[in-house]
């Protein structure tokens, strides 16, 4: 798939209006059947991104490739994409058969033939039987599941999704992101999805796209984005972060001693860094170990067991109860604070942690990122 | 809280009051006397008899009701096809040039129509504006005979009315959520195809609107024929007026007058149906 040429290609892509950037130099290629998220706080041109791709706006500057075509001056008509709003803009004064036979009939294709082709997009959202309603007749999960209807059964080479979920209440949302997945699956239409809640963009893609004040910060799977973040926007965007600071002690290949604070401690990292640098250190919470200090003293097991190169201590404050876990948050003796998250035992449904309690905070080598220090 | 109670009665009986005296009376009047007889004494004779309305449809009258429909529906039309681009320029234009734009509209508003009716004979006329710009321009030798002519009549009605039509397009245009334009073109449709199927039937209420502002006035505005088209062609509101005031037959002029009302119903009824049907909109 990799090998073959991309079916979107955006080069040096920019958007201004008036004197605001909106998008800065963008450089993306998407691939056939690929699921792509664009994830970004609003106002980070995510949707600005979507709408130069489908041809609502030009572009100030660069290039937009689709299927190796140049679209520069192609109206959307004339664009092999469909797109699922945000509000679906459904047409009010037609029924959903029409809304869904629309594209086919401005595309001239003979009377049996869209019959056939709406009736199986229909049946492909499980909309059967709902033909002859109107919009306002539907459920917000059933005018989404149109608005997607509306755009496949034109079989677009991408199909772009303007946070078609976003109007939907949570266990509504989950399942449609399931639903969209798997159609996107079956289909093996590509994909560009734009949304601003990590999860969404975590669960359903292929690869994400993180987008910051009209900028690409960082393009990958959604495992090496959480995990290997490339700096501390992404990090901070995609979950919960915990950060330390420190200065590089030693170099040994791939292994870097920090200090931090009093403490000497090992790491990983496959970036250079060289004696004397200052970095975070970034940490999930779930990749925390908090242990007090109490169970430390009486169990010398344990303790081996803790961070030989030492941990740090600190004072819990407040305990969060989540459902399945629970969040720890401490405040070091050095002033930061640190939120760990940790699981129920089989032994032990009940929160273990209490406020006041004196707690050694350590992680497993190696499950930190390393990044130079920003500012 | 009781005085503010005590106020809003207050304000809506007067407000009662003064519709059924100054609105329902007169038209419960009106229709009451089209039912009568003319009478040289008392201007109408009570009775109960479809005679004037009969009388309506006999060739001579019907002529004038055609002929009037036919006017009326002709400047609805063309104030509808200047209109609807107008306001659609109108509404996509950005605040303060918008704000420009609309007071052009509105400040004709500010001079009695009647006024500037007869305005427009300074510019139809032998003597007037248009025939010396065509003449000094050499298009023609001999000015154009443009007054006291259906085409003056059309043209000052046209004048006169066509705000009625634009605001409403205006409104709903401005309306008009432009991802529904987005969505038909994303669907493969051209800009012709969108108006078409998409923007015409989302305005229709204000179509709608807009011809019904027009077509009515048009109908009734007797003093735009009187000045502009002079003696010839007789027109429903000058019809109607001459039965009150020259002819002195009541009932035949009441007659005539409820006839266009129920014309005006009969649109309104149509206009209201429309509205049903496009406003829930609201919801999606």
């Amino acid at each position: 798939m990799n090998g073959s040429a991309p079916l979107v290609r955006l080069q040096q892509v920019c958007k201004r209006y008036g004197d605001q950037d909106a998008l800065v130099d963008i450089d993306l290629e998407i691939f056939n059947g690929e699921f792509v998220t664009i994830l970004g706080p609003s106002g980070c041109g995510k949707t600005t991104l979507l709408r130069l791709i489908a041809g609502f706006e030009p572009v100030t500057a660069g290039h937009i490739q689709l299927n190796g075509r140049n679209v520069a001056g192609l109206p959307p008509e004339q664009r092999e994409v469909n797109t699922v709003f945000q509000s679906y803009a459904l047409f009010p004064h037609m029924t959903v058969f029409d809304n869904v036979a629309f594209g086919l009939r401005m595309r001239g294709h003979e009377k049996d033939e869209i019959r056939q082709r709406v009736n199986e997009a229909l049946n492909l959202v499980q909309l059967i039987g709902f033909e002859g309603r109107r919009p306002h007749q539907l459920s917000g999960g059933q005018q989404q599941r149109v608005a997607v209807a509306r755009a496949i059964v034109n079989r677009p080479l991408v199909l772009l999704l303007d946070e078609p979920l976003s109007a939907l209440d949570y266990r509504l949302r989950k399942q449609m992101q399931m639903d969209l997945k798997h159609l996107q699956r079956r289909l093996g239409i590509t994909f560009i999805l734009v949304t601003h809640d990590q999860e969404e963009a975590f669960s359903m893609s292929d690869r994400v796209v993180v987008l910051n004040a009209g900028r690409i910060e960082q393009a990958g799977p959604p495992s090496e984005v959480y995990e290997q973040p490339r700096n501390l926007y992404v990090a901070r965007f995609v979950g919960e972060i915990n950060l330390l600071d420190g200065q590089v002690d030693q170099v040994e290949g791939e292994r870097v001693v920090l200090r931090i604070d009093q403490l000497n401690v090992r790491v990983k990292s496959n970036r250079k860094f060289t004696r004397g640098d200052r970095v975070h250190v970034l940490l999930r919470p779930e990749d925390l170990r908090v242990e007090t200090l109490k169970d430390l003293a009486e169990n010398p097991a344990l303790k081996n067991s803790f961070a030989d190169g030492g941990y740090f201590t600190g004072t819990v404050q407040e305990t969060i109860y989540k459902g399945a876990t629970y969040d720890v948050a401490v405040v070091l003796d050095n002033g930061r604070p640190i939120i760990a998250t940790e699981f129920f035992n089989a032994e032990d449904a009940t929160v273990y942690f209490r406020p006041g309690d004196r707690v050694a905070v350590s992680w497993i080598e190696g499950w930190e990122v390393l990044l130079p220090h920003e500012g | 809280m009781k005085d503010s109670r005590f106020f809003r009665r207050l304000v809506v009986t007067a407000i009662l009051a003064w519709m059924a005296l100054f609105a329902f009376g007169p038209n419960l009047l009106v229709l009451l006397a089209s039912f009568g007889r003319a009478s040289g004494t008392t201007f109408v004779e009570p009775g109960f008899s479809l005679h004037n309305y009969l009388r309506l449809l006999e060739p001579a009258y019907g002529r004038i009701m055609l002929s009037s429909l036919w006017l009326a529906g002709g400047v609805t039309l063309i104030c509808l096809v200047c209109g609807y681009p107008f306001a659609a320029i109108l509404a996509r234009t950005r605040a303060p040039w918008r704000n420009a734009l609309l007071l052009l509209v509105v400040i004709p508003f500010w001079t009695n129509s009647l006024v500037r009716t007869y305005a427009m004979i300074a510019i139809l006329n032998a003597n007037g504006i248009v025939n010396r710009l065509l003449l000094a321009m050499g298009l023609i030798d001999a000015p154009l005979p443009m007054m006291y002519s259906s085409g003056a009549v059309l043209a000052g009605l046209v004048y006169a009315l066509l705000p009625f039509m634009v605001l409403p397009l205006y409104a709903a245009l401005e309306r008009l959520d432009q991802r529904y334009v987005e969505a038909a073109r994303d669907l493969g449709a051209t800009p012709a195809r969108t108006f078409a199927r998409v923007i015409v039937p989302l305005t229709m209420p204000g179509i709608v609107s807009g011809c019904m502002l027009v077509f009515l006035p048009a109908l009734g505005m007797f003093y735009v024929p009187d000045v502009l088209g002079g003696a010839k062609g007789m027109l429903l509101g000058n019809f109607i007026r001459d039965q009150f005031l020259t002819s002195r037959n009541w009932p035949f002029g009441s007659a005539a007058s409820v006839a266009m009302t129920l014309v005006m119903g009969l649109m309104l009824l149509l206009y209201w149906k429309s509205n049903v049907r496009l406003s829930r909109r609201e919801w999606i």
